[in-house]
């Protein structure tokens, strides 16, 4: 809610506009209103989160934003006899209007104000808060104080409580059954000397006023399922003081209600703490109170009904993240005995950011392989692509079969799912199903069977890894998947595959070349590839190559075998064109020299060093940077 | 159900007698419209009527009836109809805008013919019209010279237009509320009925969004010395709930959490003592129509509170329900209570402590690890070295003065209120912490309260000279 200086400021505001002005409005502040009164009908037949309020939120958007291209704040007056905009009644035909109104009424609304900036947001937090208080007996909220809650700011009342004559404070308030110390009594009392000060003064300079990182984990360790749990610890207690007492027989009670209740209105994060209160509170009833064990059993089997599981999916569907990780672990809960229709309950949620921590919930109770083998044979194909997910987190052998099955199904994101699944287990064992599937029309497929025989322990994928990387099989791949397969294979420190890359710095495909190039400059120590890149410093294509990929071979000249490939530079001290073109390779030195120069490795330098002494009147004028 | 204000021992209760009054001239005009000449019910009515009016006019020569656009005003009083059995209200309203009138006076002496020729001249005319100016003129022109009856006109430009509070005023009103209801909580815990957050939510909420804007200077000043009074219409518990609302919300504040924890962390402030009995509170907080968190944390923590404010008791688990709210009201009960004198009806048996000495034990149990560090500190620092209410001395003038304001150390200036040797206040006036020592055996200190209702003022007052930049 606005700050109450501000909602003074804007009526001042509001009332200098000229008359006229504010006049012109009062069409477009009616559909305004007619609006609400239709959507507060709305809101007793669908939950504001429902598509239907997308329209509604637009079009509510739309007819404020007309309104505010006249004027950046409007405000209706709400009367016991009708809504109000400049003294003029906004007439409404609608039968919800005087329900609507009494919204107003009974929260002593005066004015109901919107100001320039509404979003789509507070817009539907708008509608939330007239679904809540249509029909509500306020006893806890009101109106006003549910906009405070959702923090709609943009839009705004002034009501009854902010408006008033000044009554000033007087001395009758502030009179108790203590007399008021006499002036002989105060005056007679000794202050403190000024140098006591010193004493105090270093203490209070002391605080740092700091809060460190524990402090802030410890906050964020405190949030609402803590408060609840300690509430209901407390419960417990009592209930255990006295088990036969009425009073623990309510709070059983109240603990059975909210935790239901709770999780079917989509407060999950309270409702498992009060679900595992139960749990453990059934433990101790059994012994103290049988009825009350009777009574929470009960309620704990209700939980797995049909019924029960259907409406929390019904709130799961629509629920902010922020409940995901107690949704998931009701679902550990409730998937214990019903694993399969709970299953089916998390398929059908669309949402994947719900669905797939969903089914990570779920994966540790799933054991029956019957059921496995059921649902990788379902038609509907999101089911086994679901449950192929799930088996990401179920690590058992007896399933590898049903995996390998998946693998070559129709449908490309169950192959891909089946692929990461399988990645899960032993690469030796399922070296067959890589060594085909390294050739997959799908790139993730691929990218895993790459990143797996590279897992292969002895040199049996090398052979297929040749044949990725053989120049005939080249338009099978893509440039970034050579460019992934040479990442895995530079990050596995399996220096026996580098070759692979290595051999593409002779590519005819000058992207590809610079792409490996990119990659290899990323590795510490070069030397494993030395001997292709010697090949490649000493071939003629060499001293063709742009400036880039040269740079990128000589980034190379480096680690232990960085003397015997500077030796192999050596050429390019006295190198020179022909009689005709002496400046031949002028610029091709250049490069070389200027990027060599700027290295500080001492074997670069000195080869620096050797070149100005032994190369030819070129190359020492480069160096020079002649 | 019978209604409350029906009771016998409110027979005398004069809002009894303003809604009596609105409904018999409610009837009246209604029976006038239905059966216009005159009979049985025409004379019961007049009857009723006078009845109502003799009541106001043992002590009045005029009862007046006035309808401001959104309220009725009896006797200039403003009354809502809320109940069941107030439906008529809504007529009412549509009468006086149909007829555009604002209001009929009747004066002492007036007759039943006069009564009964005015309702039978408004009851001619029909309801549910816009006001408009015209139909106040026709209704004046039938209307005889009464002495003893006057009317007022409706003027539809100015209506309902009451001003809107300052921050300040808002202040006011929010201390007034909450104090004002504690006591009615304390009644409902008693009679095992459900106690209704929505006023203390309400009221809470607009504390947080005014200390959020205002984190230092002279609102900031005003809410930091509400939280100091000692007492409010005889009532230290109202009054103490007030002030552990207000420091909790401005410590959580500092500590930058979110505005909903703020929110909760200061009604469990609010209502942390409102039973001595442990589980009465918690149960009755418990009681509730739907699930709501504030209810749960303040009933989490009105079961763990500090009962031995020794530095013994404050070291025991049970002074927190270890909850981020709890460690922050461990810190705001510990300092409210020990620097409070309580009435031995209230059963305290703590140490007293002047506001400074309180701050030092704090940081002292702050290093213990009784206090949480980060809290204790960000209450230092919220209220200051020298916190306001406290009796202080300026050697540079040597004169009494009553820390007004924040001064976050002692080389920082703030307000302070300066008192005379008649105790009166004297002058406000910004001052620098150094040149102020405090008083030790001032704990517990009671002023006059006509010296605490002039400070109060003095923040709202137009005249106010106090810190503005904090």
């Amino acid at each position: 809610m606005l700050y109450i200086e501000k909602k003074r400021e804007l009526v001042e505001y509001f009332k200098k506009i000229p008359l006229e002005q504010k006049q012109q409005l009062y069409r477009s502040v009616r559909s305004v209103i007619a609006m609400l009164v239709k959507i507060s009908k709305m809101t007793e037949l669908y939950e504001v989160r429902d598509k239907i309020f997308d329209e509604f939120t637009e079009t509510m958007g739309q007819n404020v934003d007309i309104s505010h291209n006249n004027l950046p704040y409007f405000s209706i007056t709400t009367k016991k006899v009708g809504f109000y905009y400049q003294e003029r009644k906004i007439k409404l035909f609608d039968t919800g209007e005087r329900k609507f109104r009494n919204i107003f009424l009974t929260n002593e609304i005066r004015e109901l104000y919107f100001i320039k900036g509404v979003t789509q947001a507070e817009m539907r937090k708008f509608f939330g808060v007239i679904k809540e208080t249509l029909n509500y007996t306020l006893l806890d909220y009101d109106f006003n104080t549910k906009l405070w809650d959702y923090g709609i700011v943009h839009i705004g009342t002034i009501s009854d409580p902010d408006m008033g004559d000044p009554e000033p404070w007087t001395p009758s308030g502030f009179e108790c059954e203590f007399a008021p110390w006499s002036r002989e009594k105060i005056l007679s009392l000794e202050p403190k000397q000024y140098h006591d000060l010193a004493d105090i003064v270093p203490l209070f300079d002391s605080l740092d006023h700091k809060q460190g990182e524990d402090f802030q984990r410890w906050i964020k360790s405190r949030g609402e399922d803590f408060t609840i749990k300690r509430y209901l610890d407390k419960a417990t207690e009592m209930i255990k003081e006295n088990p036969a007492d009425l009073r623990s027989e309510k709070l059983v009670g109240k603990i059975c209600e909210y935790g239901i209740r709770n999780l079917q209105e989509g407060d999950f994060i309270s409702g498992v703490v009060y679900v595992n209160t139960l749990i453990s509170m059934a433990k101790d009833l059994g012994s103290l109170n049988k009825d009350l064990f009777e009574h929470v059993k009960s309620v704990l089997q209700r939980l797995t009904t049909e019924e029960f599981v259907n409406k929390i999916f019904e709130v799961a569907a629509i629920m902010d993240t922020s409940q995901i990780k107690s949704f998931g672990e009701l679902l550990t809960l409730i998937s214990t005995t019903n694993f399969e229709p709970v299953f089916m309950k998390v398929v059908e949620l669309e949402n994947k950011d719900i669905r797939l921590p969903a089914l990570e919930s779920i994966a540790p109770n799933f054991k029956d392989i019957i059921l496995a083998e059921k649902l990788v044979k379902s038609t509907e194909w999101h089911v086994v692509r679901n449950f192929v997910y799930l088996l990401r987190f179920v690590y058992n052998e007896r399933l590898l079969p049903l995996v390998r099955d998946v693998m070559n199904h129709q449908v490309r994101q169950i192959r891909v799912e089946a692929a990461r699944v399988l990645s899960l287990y032993d690469a030796d064992e399922n070296f067959p199903y890589w060594e085909k599937a390294v050739f997959s029309p799908d790139e993730e497929v691929r990218l895993l069977a790459v990143e797996n025989l590279i897992k292969v322990t002895g040199m049996q994928s090398k052979h297929v890894l040749n044949e990725v990387f053989r120049p005939a099989n080249r338009n099978k791949f893509n440039l970034t998947d050579y460019e992934r397969y040479i990442d895995r294979i530079l990050g596995s420190k399996r220096s026996e595959f580098y070759d692979l890359p290595g051999s593409l710095i002779f590519s005819e495909n000058k992207d590809l070349r610079l792409i490996t190039l990119k990659c290899l400059s990323k590795v510490e120590e070069p030397s494993i590839i030395s001997s292709q890149l010697k090949r490649r410093l000493k071939s003629p294509d060499f001293l063709n190559l742009e400036k880039t990929e040269i740079e990128l071979l000589l980034d190379l000249v480096r680690g232990q075998d960085i003397s015997s490939m500077l030796e192999t530079l050596k050429f390019v001290y006295n190198l020179r064109g022909g009689f005709f073109n002496r400046k031949k390779y002028y610029g091709f030195k250049k490069i070389v020299f200027d990027f060599m120069k700027q290295k500080k490795s001492p074997a670069i330098k000195r080869w620096i060093e050797i070149a100005s002494k032994e190369g030819n009147k070129e190359t020492q004028a480069i160096i020079k940077g002649r | 159900m019978e209604e409350r204000r029906n009771k016998p021992e409110f027979d005398s209760s004069p809002t009894k007698w303003r809604y009596n009054f609105t409904k018999s001239f409610f009837t009246f005009w209604k029976t006038v419209k239905m059966y216009g000449g005159e009979n049985e019910r025409i004379d019961q009515e007049i009857a009723l009527f006078e009845k109502v009016l003799n009541f106001f006019f043992k002590e009045k020569d005029e009862i007046a009836i006035l309808f401001d656009g959104i309220d009725v005003k009896i006797d200039k009083v403003r009354i809502r109809g809320r109940r069941q059995d107030d439906k008529y209200f809504e007529d009412i309203y549509d009468l006086f805008l149909s007829l555009c009138m604002a209001g009929v006076v009747f004066k002492k002496g007036v007759t039943a013919q006069d009564i009964l020729s005015f309702f039978r001249i408004i009851g001619k005319y029909p309801v549910g019209r816009e006001p408009k100016v015209q139909a106040y003129e026709r209704v004046k022109g039938e209307l005889p010279d009464f002495d003893k009856i006057t009317t007022y006109p409706y003027d539809p430009e100015e209506s309902g237009s009451l001003p809107i509070y300052t921050a300040s005023q808002s202040l006011r009103r929010i201390y007034r509320n909450l104090a004002g209801e504690y006591l009615e909580y304390k009644k409902m815990i008693e009679m095992a009925e459900a106690i209704p957050f929505r006023t203390v939510e309400r009221n809470v909420q607009d504390l947080i969004s005014i200390a959020n804007e205002n984190s230092g200077g002279r609102i900031h000043n005003f809410i930091l010395f509400l939280s100091s009074i000692p007492s409010y219409k005889g009532s230290f518990k109202a009054s103490s709930a007030v002030s552990r609302a207000i420091l909790s919300v401005l410590v959580s504040l500092k500590l930058g959490l979110d505005k909903i924890t703020v929110k909760r962390t200061g009604i469990s402030g609010y209502f942390q003592y409102l039973s001595r009995d442990l589980h009465k509170g918690y149960m009755a907080l418990s009681r509730m129509d739907e699930f709501n968190y504030s209810r749960i944390e303040a009933a989490l923590n009105s079961s763990f509170r500090i009962t031995d404010f020794t530095d013994e008791g404050i070291g025991k688990d049970s002074c927190s329900s270890g909850s981020l709210s709890g460690e922050i009201l461990k810190v705001v009960s510990y300092y409210d209570s020990v620097t409070k004198v309580w009435p031995e009806r209230v059963g305290y048996a703590g140490p007293l402590m002047s506001r400074q000495e309180a701050l030092l034990k704090i940081i002292k149990n702050s290093k213990n690890g009784v206090f949480k560090k980060e809290v204790a500190e960000a209450f230092i620092s919220v209220i200051g070295v020298y916190p306001c209410g406290s009796l202080l001395k300026s050697f540079t003038d040597n004169k009494l003065v009553i820390s007004g304001g924040r001064f976050r150390s002692f080389s920082d200036e703030s307000t302070v209120f300066v008192i005379n040797d008649n105790l009166e206040l004297e002058e406000v006036k910004n001052v620098k912490g150094e040149t102020l020592v405090y008083i030790p055996r001032s704990a517990g200190i009671i002023y006059p309260p006509e010296l605490i209702s002039d400070i109060l003022n003095r923040y709202i007052g137009k005249d106010d000279k106090t810190d503005e930049s904090g």
